[in-house]
């Protein structure tokens, strides 16, 4: 009897742990398609995935990675906005976590053929649905690219389950959609022209808060502006968009 | 002229990583200014021990081990002299649900300074740097299987300690803290 106790709970400590491997991409082909399996089966083994995944988004939200000048100067309100800026783009991966309470989730191995392990929230394990908001904080070029890959990649796949891709910026992203920004802007074109349910967001505040630094703001032609990155975001989710953190 | 190359690559690597091992040493020892000078020490010594590195794509491994032994050397040399259990991050009245980002920010970096440090040190690198078990495995010298059992233990602790403390409850989607972070 008390073999049977021990037994039970060194199996779930082992489940627990091949979750925390599977969240952390260390598992191998076989190893997931197994826990997949079983995810789908097993209500309680997918309530721990999700609690894992907010326990993962926490961490991330409580230490951003902040300058050297932040670090040293933190009362200094020249990088406060600078700050803000980046909790709000760290607090979006949490955010999502925290839009899932419901942990019902679809089927995992639907799921698998999408996951990519570091674009992956709660979100995206919501509901059955094409529709996507892809979210870019970075001003990095390579981001960029990700980002105009991932929604090609998506509108190709679904095209014809009518999917809708969003490309939600602010932060350094918004510099995408800003005509300086000669490298993306015919790529842009381009893609508005093929995919008709493609749209580009940039958020207000971030030009707000460019415009305070004295920048001048040009967006191209197929963006569209949105009072509030988060909040248009948390209005999509709302209404069951997945949600992908480039 | 190659040894005066290699040094400058090696300080401009050293100073890419800067903010990453600050934010660590911080999650590890919870005090900004300790950070600061385990970092210092561990920017010498990574310069003054840079023949070691034979691989310059390994040097985030390398940095982080040399970080653990500065800091546990610090330990060996100062024992800690606050209480942990003392410290309760759940002291304050704020309704869970009013928690501001900040709020929210200390509870959880309080909540991983509460982890025994060995703990710490793993959650932090797989979270926080995205290191691999096997990675870690070589920073902490540890067994990959005592990675995965510490870093079960680490999740499970804050997810008792952590998990709700601004869930949604049946109310619409709360606004107004994600506005403040803009």
């Amino acid at each position: 009897m008390m073999n049977n106790k021990s037994d039970s709970i060194n199996n779930n400590e082992k489940d627990k742990e091949q979750l925390n491997a599977f969240v952390d991409g260390e598992l191998n082909e076989l190893q997931r398609e197994r826990l997949l399996n079983r995810l789908d089966n097993e209500p309680e083994l997918r309530g721990e995935l999700c609690d894992i995944h907010r326990v993962k988004d926490l961490m991330v939200f409580a230490y951003p990675l902040t300058t050297d000048k932040q670090v040293s100067t933190s009362a200094n309100t020249k990088y406060g906005a600078i700050a803000a800026s980046l909790l709000a783009v760290l607090s979006l991966g949490f955010l999502a976590g925290y839009l899932t309470s419901n942990q019902e989730m679809l089927s995992y191995n639907q799921l698998a053929s999408n996951l990519d392990k570091k674009a992956v929230r709660l979100s995206d394990i919501q509901q059955k649905s094409e529709k996507v908001i892809i979210y870019l904080g970075s001003s990095q070029k390579e981001k960029f690219d990700e980002a105009l890959d991932k929604a090609e990649s998506l509108l190709t796949k679904y095209k014809k389950d009518g999917a809708e891709v969003y490309v939600v910026t602010s932060a350094g992203g918004i510099d995408l959609l800003r005509t300086s920004n000669t490298a993306s802007q015919s790529r842009i074109k381009t893609m508005s022209s093929l995919y008709k349910s493609l749209h580009f967001v940039a958020c207000n505040n971030q030009i707000y808060e460019l415009h305070k630094k004295g920048e001048d703001v040009k967006l191209v032609d197929e963006a569209k502006v949105a009072p509030s990155a988060v909040q248009f975001i948390v209005d999509h989710l709302e209404k069951g968009w997945k949600y992908i953190a480039i | 002229m190659l040894k005066l190359l290699r040094s400058r690559k090696l300080e401009s690597l050293l100073a890419q990583r800067r903010d990453r091992l600050h934010r660590l040493a911080n999650s590890w020892c919870h005090d900004v200014m300790l950070a600061d000078d385990l970092v210092q020490d561990t920017l010498a010594k990574a310069l003054k021990n840079h023949h070691q590195l034979k691989d310059n794509e390994k040097i985030d491994g390398w940095m982080f081990r040399i970080l653990h032994n500065t800091w546990m050397d610090h330990l060996r040399r100062y024992k800690p002299t606050t209480d942990l259990d003392d410290i309760d991050p759940f002291d304050d009245a704020t309704p869970e649900s009013n928690l501001s980002d900040e709020q929210l920010a200390n509870r959880v970096q309080l909540a991983v300074f509460k982890l025994p440090i060995p703990q710490r040190q793993v959650i932090t690198l797989v979270d926080l740097e995205g290191s691999s078990y096997a990675e870690v495995s070589e920073i902490l010298e540890l067994p990959i299987g005592t990675v995965m059992s510490r870093l079960n233990r680490a999740r499970n602790t804050l997810k008792k300690r952590l998990i709700g403390i601004r869930k949604r409850e049946s109310n619409p989607v709360q606004v107004d803290y994600i506005r403040r972070v803009k």
